[in-house]
């Protein structure tokens, strides 16, 4: 491992800690004065929160990624990769801030997401040869191309169908970057992918954790489909730009399975509006109970909350907890990847 | 063992089946779907092709299907575990 890139690596994701840290009261009192507030509708107060902190969180990760261009100087693989990275996160905060502001409908905002994928394909920051357990180096040259957009779309719109409750998409974005940073450890990924997705990695756990602070349950603060579509758009760019497609897949599995369950039980893509029936009621004690109705949407907190009613911040727990369930089998796999192909 | 103690495991089993059966089905796609039909040329090596995709999307709905199935398994045990201390 390059010791030097991932010192300024681990600066940067200092960097935005501390700038996330900072920022983020001023911004919250900011969105609270223009009336960018959201009903916290899990707490029997009904507490009005601050919205969008996903546009401050995102903008302090892309500005800090274009610091990172002084760090690789003249190598133009890592630049090349770094310049893909902020493109498509800014093509998903794009698509982020007018769905916060105007709620694009169901197939629009998955729709609009496959765009984050172009610069991949452009400037062909790709290698279509993705690397299984057991298995090792495969060849999809043409498959890879046609999948290439969902891989970063489908993150995208997995990470925003998690964001539901106080801290869940952001805690369990961070043990998703934790497994992918151990991981590192293990892949047998070139010095080019390795510079990407540390840079990328530490720079993103550094603002998720700013975040988090002020996401947590009782949360001060909303992500917005700012935050969470970038977030995962980040994730799948990532895999795609360090060659660590199943590493991300298999710590995702919590996200893609709640998306997918979704998906399956409203029998297609719905605007939130367009569902009648809710998965989860909340009771006066702040207690949450699955709903038992066969026609309520198949979400994960629903799953948890099957056996017996919780409090909110019980079940995210538990989603971190599955998350590192998965995160913990993202880690075994590239181990491994790296035994295999010893 | 408390019912959401079940429930969360029950939860991370169907991780493991997810994973587990992924690689199983990535190792057999590429052992030997990918080889099947590989010395083939002109028409045969297209039907030979034909064949090998059908199986591949019969495959990936199949799994799709059991996934699906295993997760609707576990909301109605989950459901099971809370009514039944009910009726006792």
């Amino acid at each position: 491992m390059d010791t030097k890139i991932l010192v300024q690596s681990v600066g940067l994701g200092i960097a935005g800690f501390v700038l996330v840290m900072l920022l983020m009261p001023a911004y919250i009192k900011f969105a609270q004065k223009k009336g960018w507030v959201g009903i916290d509708i899990h707490k029997k107060e009904k507490p009005k929160v601050a919205e969008m902190g996903g546009i401050l969180a995102i903008g302090v990760y892309l500005m800090l990624l274009l610091v990172g261009f002084l760090f690789v100087g003249n190598d133009d693989d890592i630049s090349t990769r770094l310049l893909v990275l902020v493109l498509g996160v800014f093509i998903a905060y794009v698509v982020g801030i007018v769905d916060d502001f105007k709620s694009l409908n169901a197939l629009a905002k998955p729709g609009f997401l496959l765009f984050a994928s172009i610069p991949v394909i452009v400037l062909e920051t790709y290698t279509p040869k993705p690397i299984f357990p057991f298995i090792g180096e495969t060849r999809m040259t043409i498959v890879y191309l046609l999948l290439l957009p969902f891989v970063v779309a489908v993150p995208g719109n997995s990470m925003n169908m998690l964001d539901v409750l106080n801290g869940s998409m952001v805690g369990s974005a961070i043990i998703v970057v934790l497994a992918m940073l151990i991981s590192l450890f293990f892949l047998p990924v070139s010095a080019i992918h390795q510079a990407i997705l540390l840079l990328g990695g530490f720079t993103l756990l550094g603002i998720l954790l700013g975040l988090f602070y002020y996401n947590r349950y009782p949360a001060r603060i909303f992500n917005g489909d700012t935050g969470s579509l970038s977030v995962g758009a980040a994730l799948g760019l990532l895999a795609v730009l360090g060659r660590i497609e199943f590493i991300i897949l298999v710590a995702l599995i919590p996200h893609i399975a709640n998306s997918f369950s979704i998906l399956g039980s409203i029998k297609g893509l719905r605007e939130r509006r367009q569902i009648k029936e809710r998965p989860v009621i909340v009771h006066e004690n702040g207690l949450l109970e699955a709903s038992s109705s066969p026609k309520a949407p198949l979400t994960l907190t629903r799953l948890i909350l099957a056996s017996e009613p919780l409090h909110e911040n019980e079940i995210v727990k538990r989603i971190w907890l599955l998350t590192a369930v998965s995160g913990i089998l993202a880690v075994f796999s590239a181990a491994i990847i790296g035994w295999w192909t010893l | 063992m408390k019912p959401r103690n079940r429930q969360f495991l029950r939860l991370a089993g169907l991780e493991l089946f997810v994973w587990g059966s992924l690689i199983l089905l990535l190792a057999a796609y590429n052992l030997i779907l990918v080889p099947y039909g590989m010395h083939l040329t002109g028409t045969e090596k297209i039907l030979a092709d034909i064949i090998r995709f059908s199986i591949a999307g019969i495959g990936l709905v199949a799994w799709l299907g059991a996934w699906y199935a295993l997760t609707r398994l576990i909301l109605t045990k989950g459901l099971e575990d809370r009514i039944q201390p009910m009726k006792e």
